[in-house]
C-alpha cells in the first residue's frame, strides 16, 4: 500500500495512478485475458444449478396422480350426465382412481430424506408452495377417491354386511360434486409444481401446467377405457374426451417445446432424454391420434391399442421432463444465458 | 436500570407478557454479506472456519483439476466454496489468479424459501434465510427451486443444508465464522445499506485504479435482490453465477391458469359427450 492513506469514512484504499501487481502492468491486460485452455461456458464448465434428489419414484407418482385424478372427474361426469349408459365409466373409473391413488403416498414418502415426517407437509397451508397444496390435495382426495370405490363396490353387491349396507348410504353425488375442483388440481399440479423451480426446461415457459393436465386427462380416459375394453364393454363416449385430451396435449406440447427455445429445450431434442420424449410424440401422441380417425377405430383391438399407446406415452411424458430436469440443471449455458 | 427496565419502561416478568407475542420488535436491520474478490487471496479459510463453526460433515475429497478449488461446488456439506480462476498466457510468465468466495446468496425473493412445502424454511429477524432442521423433511423441492445451486439434501441425515449466516452466532451479536477467520477482510458482515455504501466506494477506487470490478447481487433482477453482495473482478458468467434469476414463482399465476383452462374445456368436452350418449 502507498503511503498517501487519506483515512476518513468510506475511503478504504489508496488511489494510485500506475498499480504494479505481479509484474504486470493493468495497462495492457490482454495477456491475462486468454485463458490458457478452453474451460467451457460458466465456470469450467460446471452446473450452477443442482437438480435435486427426484428420479423414478417421482415420475410414477406424476403419472399414477393425473390417472388417478382425470378417472374421478370423468366418473363422475358420467354418473351426472351420462345416465344408464354412463354407469360403467362410473363404476370404471372410480376403481381407476383409486387403484392408482393407492401408491402415490408411499411413493412420495420413499421419495423423502426424512420419511418419519412425511406429516410435516400438513403443519401448515401454503398457497405459494405448489408441494404443500400438493400434499393437502392429495390428502383429501384420496379420501374422497376411497369413498367412492367402497360406494360402488357397495352398489355392485361385492361387500359384505354392515361395510356394503354402509358403501351403499354414501352421498356419492355430494361427494362427487365436492372432490371434483380438488381432482382437478390433483391431476395436473405437477406440472406447476415442476414450472415453479428455477430450472430452465422446467420453468421457461409456464406451460408444463396445463400440458400435464391434458396428459393427465388422456391417459385418465385412456384407462378407463382400456379397462372397459378388457373387460368386454364398449364405451365409445369416451373416445371425443380422449380425442380431445390428445389433441390439446399435442398443441400445448409444441408450445411448450417452442417456447423453451433451441438451447433450453436440446435435452428433449438431442439430449440422453431424447429418447424419452420421441416416443412420446411417436407412441403417446401420433399413434392414438390415428388410431382415433382409422375406419376400424371402433373395434376393441383398435380401442385396446389406442389406450395403450396413451397410457405409455403418458409416462415416457413425465420421465423425459423429470429426466430433462436433471440434464437442463448440468447445462450452465441454459442457465447463465438466460 | 434493573434487569427489567428497557429505555425507562419496566418490563413485566416473562409469565405474565404473553398479550405482548407479535407486539413490535426494536428494528433489526437487514444483514447481508460483502464478499470482495479483489481482496480475496484465495486461503479458503472461510471454508474451514464455516465446516468448524457449524459441524459440517466431510463432504468426499475429489481431484477436479480446475486449479486449486477441490471444492467444486457449494451443497448441503459446503456452505462457502472458493472458486479459483487461473488466467495465464500460453508461455505462463504472466498471468494472475483470481478467487471468490460464494455463499448462499440469502435472496429477497428466496425459491427454496417460497417452495418449502413444509415451512421449514423461514426468513430471520436479520433477514437472511434459514432452514429449521427440526421441521424440514427432506422433500428435496428447494433443491432445484433455489436459481443459484446453493441448497442440498445430506446423504447423512436426509435433510436440507445451507448457510445460516450464522444465526446462532448472530444472535448473540457475534460476526459469523467466515467473515471473523477471513484475514483480508475480503468477507465482510453488516447492515445490507452499509454494504452497499462500503461496496461503492471500493468499487469507485477500484475502478480509479484501472480495475475492471462491478457489483453482483445488488440488481432485483436477481430473485428480488440479493443479501450477500460481490465485488467480481471476472465476469460473472465466468463464475457461473447468472445476470437474471426469476424464481419460480413468477410462473405459478400462468401455470395455474393454463391448467385451469385445460381441464375446464375438457370437462365441458366430456360432460357433452356423456350426455350425448344418454339413454
Amino acid at each position: 500500500m502507498g503511503g498517501g492513506d487519506s483515512g476518513g469514512d468510506g475511503a478504504l484504499a489508496p488511489v494510485s495512478p500506475k498499480p504494479v501487481r505481479y509484474g504486470v502492468t493493468l495497462e495492457e491486460p490482454a495477456r491475462w485475458k486468454v485463458p490458457a485452455r478452453d474451460d467451457g461456458p460458466g465456470y469450467y464448465g460446471q452446473q450452477v444449478l443442482l437438480s435435486g434428489p427426484w428420479h423414478w419414484l417421482v415420475t410414477w407418482y406424476f403419472y399414477l396422480g393425473g390417472i388417478s385424478g382425470a378417472s374421478f372427474i370423468l366418473a363422475v361426469l358420467a354418473r351426472w350426465f351420462g345416465g344408464t349408459s354412463g354407469r360403467d365409466v362410473a363404476r370404471a373409473g372410480h376403481l381407476v382412481s383409486i387403484v392408482t391413488i393407492a401408491p402415490a403416498p408411499a411413493l412420495l414418502i420413499l421419495d423423502l430424506g426424512r420419511r418419519g415426517r412425511f406429516h410435516h407437509m400438513l403443519r401448515v397451508f401454503k398457497p405459494l408452495s405448489p408441494m404443500n397444496l400438493g400434499a393437502w390435495a392429495l390428502s383429501l382426495f384420496g379420501v374422497a377417491s376411497g369413498l367412492a370405490a367402497w360406494n360402488v363396490l357397495a352398489e355392485d353387491r361385492r361387500l359384505p354386511g354392515v361395510v356394503g349396507t354402509a358403501g351403499r348410504h354414501l352421498p356419492a353425488r355430494a361427494l362427487g360434486a365436492l372432490a371434483t375442483p380438488v381432482a382437478i388440481y390433483f391431476s395436473g399440479y405437477t406440472g406447476t409444481l415442476l414450472a415453479a423451480t428455477a430450472i430452465p426446461l422446467w420453468a421457461r415457459t409456464p406451460t408444463l401446467g396445463a400440458l400435464f393436465m391434458s396428459s393427465a386427462a388422456a391417459t385418465g380416459t385412456a384407462a378407463v377405457e382400456g379397462c372397459l375394453a378388457v373387460a368386454g364393454r364398449d364405451a365409445p363416449q369416451l373416445q371425443a374426451p380422449r380425442l380431445a385430451a390428445l389433441g390439446a396435449e399435442a398443441a400445448l406440447s409444441e408450445a411448450y417445446v417452442r417456447g423453451l427455445g433451441p438451447d433450453v429445450a436440446k435435452p428433449l431434442r438431442s439430449g440422453r432424454t431424447r429418447n424419452w420424449y420421441r416416443a412420446y410424440q411417436l407412441v403417446g401422441l401420433a399413434a392414438p391420434l390415428a388410431l382415433g380417425v382409422v375406419p376400424g377405430r371402433r373395434s376393441r383391438g383398435a380401442r385396446l391399442a389406442a389406450a395403450a399407446a396413451t397410457l405409455v406415452g403418458g409416462f415416457c411424458l413425465r420421465a423425459a421432463i423429470v429426466q430433462g430436469g436433471h440434464e437442463s440443471a448440468e447445462d450452465p449455458r441454459a442457465t447463465l444465458n438466460a | 436500570m434493573s434487569p427489567h427496565e428497557v429505555d425507562g419502561v419496566t418490563e413485566l416478568p416473562a409469565p405474565l407478557r404473553a398479550w405482548e407475542f407479535g407486539a413490535e420488535k426494536p428494528a433489526q436491520p437487514a444483514m447481508g454479506f460483502l464478499t470482495d474478490m479483489s481482496l480475496c487471496i484465495g486461503c479458503k479459510a472461510c471454508e474451514v472456519a464455516c465446516k468448524q463453526w457449524n459441524q459440517i460433515p466431510d463432504d468426499g475429497m475429489h481431484w477436479t483439476g480446475n486449479s486449486l478449488d477441490n471444492t467444486s461446488h457449494l451443497g448441503s456439506e459446503t456452505w462457502r466454496h472458493v472458486k479459483f480462476i487461473e488466467e495465464f498466457g500460453p508461455d505462463r510468465e504472466n498471468g494472475r489468479f483470481t478467487f471468490m468466495s460464494d455463499v448462499c446468496k440469502h435472496c429477497t425473493d428466496a425459491g427454496c424459501l417460497n417452495s418449502c412445502p413444509t415451512g421449514a424454511i423461514i426468513r430471520t429477524e436479520f433477514d437472511t434465510v434459514y432452514v429449521q432442521d427440526d421441521i424440514c423433511n427432506g422433500c428435496g423441492y428447494c433443491i432445484p427451486s433455489c436459481p443459484f445451486g446453493v441448497i442440498g439434501r445430506a446423504e447423512s441425515d436426509g435433510g436440507a443444508h445451507k448457510c445460516t449466516m450464522c444465526y446462532d452466532r448472530q444472535q448473540v451479536g457475534m460476526e459469523p465464522a467466515c467473515a471473523t477467520s477471513c484475514p483480508t477482510d475480503s468477507i465482510v458482515v453488516g447492515p445490507l445499506d452499509e454494504l452497499r455504501e462500503r461496496a461503492r466506494t471500493r468499487i469507485r477506487d477500484l475502478q480509479a485504479r484501472g480495475e475492471q470490478v462491478q457489483l453482483w447481487g445488488d440488481s432485483p433482477e436477481l430473485a428480488g435482490g440479493l443479501n450477500s453482495l460481490f465485488i467480481l473482478n471476472q465476469p460473472p458468467e465466468k463464475l457461473g453465477l447468472p445476470t437474471s434469476a426469476r424464481t419460480g414463482r413468477h410462473n405459478l399465476k400462468q401455470s395455474y391458469f393454463g391448467h385451469a383452462l385445460v381441464a375446464l374445456g375438457w370437462v365441458a368436452v366430456t360432460a357433452a359427450a356423456m350426455a350425448r350418449s344418454r339413454r
